[in-house]
């Protein structure tokens, strides 16, 4: 689970470069995804960690250009992965992509499975979607994907629809489904979020265990820190569309950087902390992204904000070992970020 | 499934009986006496109190319900008053030209109107949406009657490619064929933009689901996604409607087949309560709500089967 798993030495598996995806609103053009960049190593499971709207989920979507159709669009930026563009495939060749080598799992499996057909019908029918074999085969490996991420009864269960199935079991289908054609990238949409701690421990665990049995990297969508320091190689925290910091798991948590990381880690309740604090919270709401300023995004939420923060958005300063930030007061020693 | 077509089918049983009771209790506050009028203003009494005791009439009220509703359960719906032939004969002669041209109207209406909602949906705003959205409304607009005379004199009279009137020989389906176009055209027309309009609009909110957009993201072809995922979900309120809709041509074909002087239940009915002949009427009218409740049946049984969640909400 530590990053000496991958081999950090090759090149990476997906390199997105400053991705621009938009959404078009009756306020105006949302820039949902503003110059995102990343990489993701073989077998690796990245977190993106950030609050509602800060473009974690619409950075996914526009890599497998699934944005709500006629309201979103990617508009800049390339996303490379295995020598191809993924943002300038045609349609035909991007929905080989999609499930096959790139799968993704949602948040509500309840709403992202079709309520009328059954579970396995779903699998069967995803796997001749991308391959031909027989109806009979396809059902067959459907049983048996349902069996590996632990549905006991994964005979009958398959032929159940999927309000028959419980919350964990559900989200346990749909990995299923994703990891059918083994997949070379999971991508998983705050996959625990709707689940219970327990199913959501159990779940993950499932999660981990495929990416060991299959060599799979993980993108892990989520605003659980919980779930990051259980089960994330390396984190980005996205805020107003845009990357703010990058860390390996175990760094970030040491040692954040950025202002928003830090108020995000002291939000989180500590087995450290005196019984009776009170838990710090973030003031002020996200950013509007309908036409944002050139300013940093978080500066006015921001406790140590200069008037340089108001003018320019800050670069992204490399902080070693593949970390980056993008702070003014990074790297200025005279610039105090700490409580 | 079984278990629930059986509740299904109990609760059907259970509103025609309800239906029968309503039918019973409008006859009796129709003022005026049966028995003067079928034996008129003449008859003495002894023969008008045989005749009563002849058709139960001197029964208590519960009585008469329970010969009525025995008889109607065996198939006997009473007389008709002037020719004193069995009103069920009668009925059933008429019945299945209205049957035939009810399916043959919304027949048409289905195949056309729920392709093109789906098109409309799937391209959203294109010229085709636009086109079909306006020719919709404009036929939802027409009422069925408007729109078979103007066929009528288009086609027939202009035209003189279709008859103008009647159902055909007895036995020559060409001919009978024939005769059904204009009229099936004309009870259909409103339909096709009914359809196609519930189609598109379940059609949109289908698409806009987590589970459609989690099906692009599993790579599913198109056509997989359109037809089998999305339109399998948006197609389930307008079979409902489509029952519903069946069941109200059965009665609602009336202006249709007085046009086209075609023979059917809405003739008939229209022609008896022109004529004041009350029992055959009142089989008609209890055959029709009869058929509106095996057809919301069938309706609800293969919305049932259709989707799994139903079957286990009753």
């Amino acid at each position: 689970m530590s990053a000496a798993q991958s081999d950090g030495g090759g090149a990476p598996l997906l390199r997105v470069d400053d991705l621009r995806a938009t959404y078009d609103t009756e306020g105006g053009v949302v820039r949902a995804v503003d110059g995102v960049s990343f990489e993701l190593r073989h077998g690796e499971v990245l977190a993106i960690v950030g609050e509602s709207g800060s473009g974690k989920t619409a950075t996914s979507l526009a890599l497998l250009d699934l944005l709500p159709k006629h309201i979103g669009k990617v508009v800049g930026g390339s996303a490379e992965f295995d020598g191809i563009d993924l943002t300038k495939l045609s349609a035909a060749d991007m929905r080989a992509v999609r499930g096959a080598r790139i799968a993704m799992i949602f948040q509500d499996a309840l709403t992202a499975l079709n309520p009328v057909h059954k579970v396995g019908k779903q699998i069967s029918e995803m796997i001749r979607a991308h391959q031909r074999v027989p109806r009979s085969q396809a059902w067959e490996r459907a049983v048996d994907l349902l069996e590996m991420v632990g549905i006991p009864n994964p005979r009958e269960r398959a032929s159940n629809y999927v309000h028959e199935f419980s919350g964990g079991m559900r989200q346990r289908a749909m990995i299923a489904m994703a990891i059918a054609l083994e997949p070379e990238i999971l991508i998983a949409d705050e996959p625990t979020t709707a689940l219970d701690v327990t199913v959501q421990a159990q779940v993950l665990d499932v999660l981990l265990g495929l990416r060991e049995r299959l060599g799979m990297s993980i993108i892990l969508i989520t605003h659980d820190l919980g779930v990051v320091a259980r089960a994330a190689d390396r984190v980005m925290v996205m805020y107003g569309g845009r990357k703010i910091e990058e860390q390996t798991t175990e760094g970030l948590f040491a040692n954040p950087q950025h202002p928003y990381t830090k108020g995000l880690l002291r939000s989180m309740p500590r087995l450290d902390s005196v019984i009776g604090d009170r838990l710090t919270q973030i003031p002020g709401a996200p950013p509007s992204l309908v036409n944002p300023s050139e300013a940093c995004r978080f500066a006015p939420r921001c406790d140590f904000a200069r008037p340089i923060c108001d003018e320019q958005y800050p670069a992204q300063v490399s902080i070693g070992s593949g970390s980056q930030v993008a702070c003014h007061a990074a790297g200025d020693p005279t610039w105090e970020t700490n409580t | 499934m079984w278990i629930y077509a059986l509740k299904r089918c109990g609760l059907a049983v259970v509103i025609v009986f309800c239906a029968l009771a309503a039918l019973f209790a409008l006859l009796h506050m129709i003022p005026g006496d049966p028995v003067s009028i079928a034996l008129g203003p003449r008859a003495t009494p002894e023969v008008q109190a045989r005749y009563a005791e002849k058709m139960h009439l001197d029964e208590p009220l519960v009585v008469q319900f329970g010969i009525f509703v025995g008889n109607a359960i065996t198939g006997d719906l009473g007389m008709d008053v002037f020719s004193e032939r069995s009103v069920t004969l009668i009925v059933l002669d008429q019945l299945p030209f209205t049957i035939v041209l009810a399916l043959a109207g919304l027949g048409w209406a289905v195949i056309l109107g729920i392709p093109l909602g789906c098109l409309s949906a799937v391209r959203p705003n294109s010229w085709l949406d636009r086109v079909t959205g306006l020719v919709s409304v404009g036929t939802i607009a027409v009422p069925s009657f408007l729109v078979s005379i103007w066929s009528l004199l288009v086609f027939s009279v202009m035209l003189g490619w279709l008859p103008v009137l009647g159902a055909g020989d007895p036995g020559d389906l060409g001919d009978q064929i024939y005769h059904l176009i204009l009229p099936a055209f004309a009870v259909g027309l409103g339909w096709v933009g009914y359809l196609a309009r519930l189609v598109r609009a379940s059609m949109l909110e289908v698409m806009g689901e987590n589970y459609i957009r989690a099906a692009w993201a599993f790579g599913l072809p198109r056509r997989t996604v359109v037809y089998r995922y999305a339109l399998k979900v948006a197609i389930l309120p307008t079979i409902t409607l489509i029952g519903i809709g069946f069941g109200n041509l059965l009665s609602g074909t009336v202006f249709a087949e007085i046009i086209f002087s075609r023979p059917g239940l809405g003739k008939l009915i229209f022609d008896m309560v022109m004529n004041r002949n009350f029992p055959v009427v009142q089989g008609a009218v209890l055959v029709t709500a009869a058929l509106y409740v095996v057809v919301a049946l069938v309706a609800d049984l293969v919305v049932a089967w259709t989707d799994p969640r139903v079957r286990e909400s009753l």
